[in-house]
């Protein structure tokens, strides 16, 4: 199967070095020296895809301790993650360094004081050596996502015995907890099973299928009732799996699951940090930017899992999940309910996504709006182009900035720049259509006195009958709408995502089949079946002998 | 007199340490330790009113707009000019920067975007921080530290680390200063039966290691060795710390950073506590350098997608969009100097903070050198010709001080060499060793 690079020979001879191409894994350099853990690297024809060993993330962290210990917030102070393409997960990009290894000491030990404040009710027995063996078997279980083998039985049992011994039950236990919370078991996705004769296959085994289908669906650790279907074989076979997937995909633990991707795949942690200037955006106070994120949060769900939503509803209807007080600054219909509520957008807000007030305020700076930064996200993000851009040497001086004209025009000497324009052609007549909306994401008919021009065009796309003129945020919708394309860079992400990693070609059949669910069955559930019960998923290339 | 003892209490709060500092003991032993410290700005500097005006002869300059607060001690900085960085291999500007900045060598190639859209993966070597830590093993309780403010606002990516343990191994800097402060000042030494307990629980953790390294393929590894190595460290600084004494050094008190948006979580990457977090993070690194739980430091303020504002200058736009206006663009320029004038009265708090340590005939300062830079030279041109560097303290009279060098046609290589020089590792390459002629001649 070919690589999917888009490349547009007749455009470059017009445009110099801007080369828009699918983003993929990189050639490597021959001879270059790289100590990039494997899953980066451009597959050389293997039969499955890799899988890496994966960190847990924070969230995932967070998540998983609560599940296990119902104690909240628990990956306070460990370090931020690396992120490749917005995702925070990547294998390649997450290794442990010294601060992972302080913050993971610390959190144990404020985890497990916190835990034996009810010594009995954690163990569920009485206080003494059996009691404790048993909870090691039974809370390893849990933590390991998998039973314990023997040897890990005796090693957990010997510091509990050597601690209780001198300083009683209570040390033991505590020991306990530190010993499995800071081991490699629990902080990696440990992902074993049988191999598969001479092909470097392993298909794997229930835990690890269980413990990939949970984080994927539920950003959370399995739980007991998972883990003994897993054991007990029900996840072997593919109806048996995807029987799992769609009843974890109805579980309310799948909102949680679904929020982890789009806040990644929208970046929406940076609405913590949003500033807006106070005398362009007078209405703006740190805790609309919560508001805004609650509203974004909100539709995102509702596309992903509501009975009404489904990917046709990512770029039309007029739905805006409004505050009170949002409904005031973007004047909306007020919510019936008094509270975060959906509300009818009306005519300037028809574009689905693309019209959400939080995303255009998020893709914006904080004195104006952003025309590059939305023009971008629509390319990157919901086409999954990349523009590479001039060799590096070519200087780059943006003109300077005149303050009595609209912000389209002062952009538009971008593109009177030879080497400006040999990327920003792409980007700006998309980012243009937004104009409409300021800084805030709030709707303008003029700027600075002038009229707002948001016409535009696509100009690069796989399909060639989508590129053309187009006029504002809902006229791009609509033609996102029947886009082959944005349904498989949607399915993209979610591989993307799911693995921690880019495809290689043996996952092309995977995100075929899966962007071939979305577009027929609409459903981003019966896409997420279609991945887990794929190759790509139900298998892992082994990599060298053990 | 103000002593250590009071000076600690004066900036961090109740001292519940010992009254034998381990400075302190480094000069029974004969030898104040050297300390170096690199402080990072994004995107540059305003060229018209950071450069300080050259005079006669190299002690003869003037120091401009931006360095104001640091008058006082002007015959104790010096400036190096003229250096180039090369720059060289994948990404966009700013991100082949950062990875050379501390490096001097390129970045892999890789897949995270930078923000002009070049693709690149993380920087082929190790940083010069940790270089020194390898080759001097400071046996500190921290090798070494790397600490910032807002460092991953944005985006977390080669254009928001430093500092490198190795070949495509980003060390993540501390950004909380809650975070930083548990790190560093993990409370009164533990009681004894703590310390058994976290030593057997960490050679428990050593044996769940061995036990996995056996059971997974050898391409995964290397990961879980290396994440053991650390473990290793970890468990012997435990041991130090659990020696009976602490740290041995003042604890300052819990700093406490305002929640901003009503989420009951303080806010550490927003404009509005950006100040409060700089300070305490300054605050911090200038105890640790003083009770040496550390030597070698870097301190990174924001990251080179530089999305941050500053409320309080002229001009609310973020520090990346306003360093990109040109120099005819007056209300940008004066944004863009308040900008800097603020990074170096950090830099001066700093100075200010470790001056009123007192160490041997003189203080904590007189044997630290600290290292202002960016990733690139002038943010509307986005060149690294002329990049800016300065220079604070003498390290005990191994840097020559108060002098305004330029160095034309050497690359910023040289700097790293002379910097590790300085810091007792002998060598005249350092990074890519096509881009090294030797030493600076600032060096005494």
């Amino acid at each position: 199967m070919p690589l999917r690079l888009l490349v547009f020979p007749g455009l470059l001879a017009l445009a110099g070095a801007c080369v828009p191409e699918t983003l993929g894994p990189p050639t490597p350099t021959p001879g270059a020296q790289s100590a990039s853990p494997p899953g980066d690297t451009l597959d050389q024809g293997i039969p499955t895809g890799p899988a890496p060993l994966r960190l847990l993330t924070r969230a995932e962290y967070a998540a998983t301790v609560k599940a296990l210990l119902r104690i909240e917030d628990a990956d306070e102070g460990l370090p931020s993650e690396n992120q490749v393409v917005g995702f925070d997960n990547f294998a390649s990009a997450n290794a442990a360094t010294p601060t992972h290894v302080e913050a993971y000491q610390r959190a144990a030990v404020r985890i497990a004081d916190h835990a034996v404040e009810d010594l009995v009710g954690l163990t569920g027995c009485e206080e003494n050596a059996d009691c404790a063996h048993a909870f090691i078997a039974d809370f390893g279980r849990k933590a390991f996502r998998r039973s314990l083998d023997p040897e890990e039985e005796v090693l957990l049992r010997s510091v509990y015995d050597d601690l209780a011994s001198s300083q009683g039950h209570r040390a033991g236990v505590v020991g306990v907890l530190q010993a499995v919370l800071q081991s490699p078991q629990f902080l990696y996705r440990v992902e074993t099973g049988p191999e598969e004769a001479d092909q470097n296959i392993l298909a794997l085994n229930g835990p690890a299928l269980a413990t990939r289908l949970a984080y994927l669906l539920w950003n959370e650790t399995p739980d007991e009732a998972l883990l003994d279907q897993a054991e007990g074989g029900a996840l072997s076979a593919s109806e048996g799996l995807s029987a799992q997937a769609r009843s974890m995909l109805s579980d309310p633990r799948a909102r949680e699951g679904m929020e982890n991707f789009y806040a990644q795949l929208l970046e929406t942690k940076n609405f913590d940090s949003m500033t807006k200037a106070p005398q362009l955006y007078p209405r703006f106070a740190p805790d609309v930017a919560l508001e805004l994120r609650a509203s974004l949060h909100a539709y995102m769900d509702h596309v992903l899992l509501d009975p009404s939503g489904g990917w046709s509803t990512l770029f039309a209807g007029d739905q805006v999940w409004a505050t009170p007080r949002l409904a005031n600054i973007y004047e909306l219909p007020t919510p019936t309910s008094g509270a975060l509520g959906p509300v009818s957008g009306g005519v300037k807000r028809t574009g689905g996504l693309l019209t959400q007030p939080a995303l255009l305020a998020l893709l914006a700076k904080p004195d104006r709006s952003g025309p590059i930064a939305r023009g971008v996200f629509v390319l990157e993000r919901l086409l999954c182009q990349h523009l590479q851009s001039p060799p590096p040497g070519t200087p780059i001086v943006p003109p300077e900035p005149v303050f009595d004209r609209t912000t389209r025009e002062r952009f538009e000497q971008h593109t009177e720049d030879a080497e400006c324009a040999s990327c920003h052609q792409y980007i700006d007549p998309v980012g243009f259509l937004f104009e409409h909306y300021d800084g805030m994401g709030a709707w303008r008919d003029s700027e600075n006195g002038f009229p707002v021009d948001a016409s535009g065009a696509l100009t690069q796309t796989e399909d060639p009958t989508l590129r053309g003129a187009l006029d504002g945020a809902a006229s791009l919708a609509e033609r996102l709408s029947s886009a082959d394309e944005v349904g498989r860079c949607m399915a993209t992400q979610w591989f993307r995502y799911a693995m921690g990693r880019f495809e290689t070609r043996s996952d092309f059949e995977t995100i075929d089949a899966m962007t071939q669910s979305l577009l027929a069955t609409d459903r981003f559930e019966e896409m997420l079946v279609t991945l887990v019960t794929s190759t790509s998923f139900t298998t892992r290339f082994s990599g060298a002998e053990p | 007199m103000t002593t250590r003892r009071n000076f600690l209490r004066g900036i961090g709060g109740a001292v519940i340490g010992l009254p034998l500092l381990p400075s302190l003991r480094a000069r029974a032993q004969g030898a104040a330790p050297k300390r170096l410290v690199f402080m990072y700005a994004p995107n540059g500097v305003p060229v018209q009113t950071w450069w300080p005006t050259p005079g006669a002869s190299v002690r003869d300059f003037t120091l401009n707009e931006v360095h104001a607060s640091l008058e006082r001690y002007k015959g104790e900085i010096s400036f190096v000019g003229g250096l180039d960085m090369a720059a060289l291999g994948p990404g966009g500007p700013h991100a082949r920067g950062m990875g050379t900045a501390l490096t001097g060598v390129e970045l892999q190639s890789g897949t995270m975007p930078s923000n002009n859209g070049q693709l690149a993966g993380w920087a082929n070597g190790s940083s010069l921080d940790q270089h020194l830590v390898q080759r001097l093993e400071p046996g500190t309780p921290f090798p070494s530290l790397q600490l910032g403010v807002r460092a991953d606002n944005f985006r977390s990516t080669n254009m928001s680390r430093l500092s490198y343990a190795g070949p495509g191994q980003p060390l993540s800097p501390i950004s909380e200063p809650r975070t930083l402060w548990q790190t560093l000042f993990p409370g009164a030494a533990l009681r004894p039966e703590d310390e058994t307990l976290q030593l057997r629980v960490m050679d428990a953790v050593r044996a769940q290691f061995s036990a996995l390294r056996r059971q997974v393929p050898s391409d995964e590894r290397e990961v879980l060795d290396q994440h053991q190595a650390r473990v290793v460290e970890l468990q012997s600084r435990l041991a130090q710390q659990t020696g009976g004494s602490g740290n041995g050094c003042a604890a300052p008190t819990e700093p406490m950073v305002a929640d901003v948006n009503g989420d009951d979580e303080p806010d550490v990457d927003n404009d509005a506590t950006m100040r409060r977090v700089a300070e305490l993070q300054i605050d911090m690194l200038a105890t640790a350098l003083a009770c040496d739980l550390t030597r070698i430091a870097t301190f990174q303020f924001s990251n080179a997608w530089a999305r941050v504002s500053y409320p309080w200058v002229g001009r609310l736009a973020t520090n990346h969009d306003i360093s990109h206006t040109g120099l005819n663009d007056q209300i940008s320029q004066e944004a863009w100097t308040d900008i800097a004038t603020y990074q170096a009265e950090l830099l001066a708090r700093l100075v200010d903070a470790l001056k009123a340590i007192p160490e041997g005939d003189g203080t904590v300062f007189d044997n630290t050198l600290i290292v202002w830079l960016s990733e690139i030279a002038v943010g509307n041109t986005h060149t690294h010709t002329n990049m800016p560097y300065l220079l604070a303290g003498d390290l005990g009279g191994t840097i020559r001080k108060g002098e305004f060098n330029s160095f034309s046609g050497r690359y910023h290589n040289d700097l790293l060499v002379t910097l590790m020089n300085a810091m007792g590792v002998d060598g005249d390459r350092f990074g890519n060793p096509e881009l090294c002629q030797g030493p600076l001649s600032i060096l005494n």
